[in-house]
């Protein structure tokens, strides 16, 4: 797979989380910028996309307190824990970024597999089987900092 | 979630583990079924299965018991959770779902990137439309595993 083609993929997926933030709970993403794996999230979502041409895992990750905000603004209050509702927000929330950002690569033809929703607690450490990954911090206006992830296949 | 995809999930890791490891495991305890939010193990490694289903595999353990796993994997000895190990887990993972996937008939499925967490207090969340099934293995001479499938054919 072409380094333009994955460097265009990675851009949706930014793009598509920081409309995303913005258009469902008025969350600005100041910047968004390359950085090494993040090693203190506590909440984890992970997702394939996939076409026929197309494999790869996109992962959005948050620290803990990160993630008890964004889950708030979705639902309109204040947690105050990871309960059931708050982990179904996030994958909710980090589920329309992931599917918008197939839907904004239409000449791909993305589909979203099933979304996973993993909380880790201390020592915490991610490995993919993949050809290659980038990582991009979103650094939210006044929240934190979610850390997006697309690791390609390397049969893609 | 249906009956019929249990077996091939059992019997690709029997499969695999004789294969690549050279030990024969079994079941250890009766079948869960979990949703909401629920513990896993230190080690736990997920692959996404999609095509005609979306779903998940898992395979989790204990960081003694993924050292001994990997290094049966690679015949040597292995005295701590490193990059690895995180590995062997992600590729013993993605063997065994390739081979369930070729055992679930009438299903076209694709596999995605093998994903390996390592973390105390690990909690896999599962809503109610996709409640995962959890089988208990012990492999001999490595120690006790669990295997786990969730499907959404919606």
């Amino acid at each position: 797979m072409e380094a333009a083609l994955r460097q265009q993929v990675v851009n949706a997926f930014t793009q598509a989380t920081a409309d995303t933030f913005s258009s469902m709970i008025g969350v600005k993403v100041l910047r968004a910028e390359p950085c090494p794996p993040l090693q203190q999230a506590a909440f984890n979502h992970l997702q394939d996309v996939y076409s026929p041409s197309l494999q790869a895992s996109v992962s959005l990750r948050t620290g803990a307190d990160t993630g008890l905000v964004l889950a708030g603004r979705f639902l309109g209050e204040a947690p105050v824990a990871y309960d059931p509702s708050v982990l179904d927000a996030l994958r909710e929330l980090f589920g329309i970024a992931v599917n918008a950002g197939c839907a904004s690569l239409t000449a791909l033809k993305l589909k979203s597999g099933l979304a996973l929703s993993m909380l880790t607690g201390d020592g915490r450490q991610q490995r993919c089987g993949k050809d290659r990954s980038f990582v991009i911090f979103l650094i939210l206006e006044g929240i934190g900092v979610v850390q997006l992830e697309v690791a390609f296949s390397g049969t893609a | 979630m249906k009956s019929e995809h249990i077996n091939p999930c059992i019997e690709a890791t029997i499969q695999t583990y004789k294969t690549m490891l050279k030990v024969t495991p079994v079941r250890s305890g009766d079948l869960a079924v979990k949703m909401g939010v629920f513990d896993v193990t230190d080690i736990t490694g997920v692959i996404g299965l999609s095509g005609t289903v979306k779903g998940a595999m898992m395979l989790t353990m204990e960081k003694a018991v993924a050292c001994k796993t990997v290094g049966s994997f690679l015949e040597k000895e292995i005295p701590e959770v490193d990059d690895e190990v995180l590995d062997g887990i992600g590729e013993i993972l993605n063997i065994i779902a390739g081979a369930a996937a070729a055992k679930l008939s009438g299903y076209k499925i694709q596999l995605g990137l093998p994903t390996v967490l390592q973390g105390k207090d690990q909690r896999m969340f599962a809503n109610i439309a996709t409640p995962w099934i959890i089988i208990p293995m012990n492999a001999p001479g490595a120690g006790r595993f669990d295997i786990a499938i969730t499907m959404d054919e919606g």
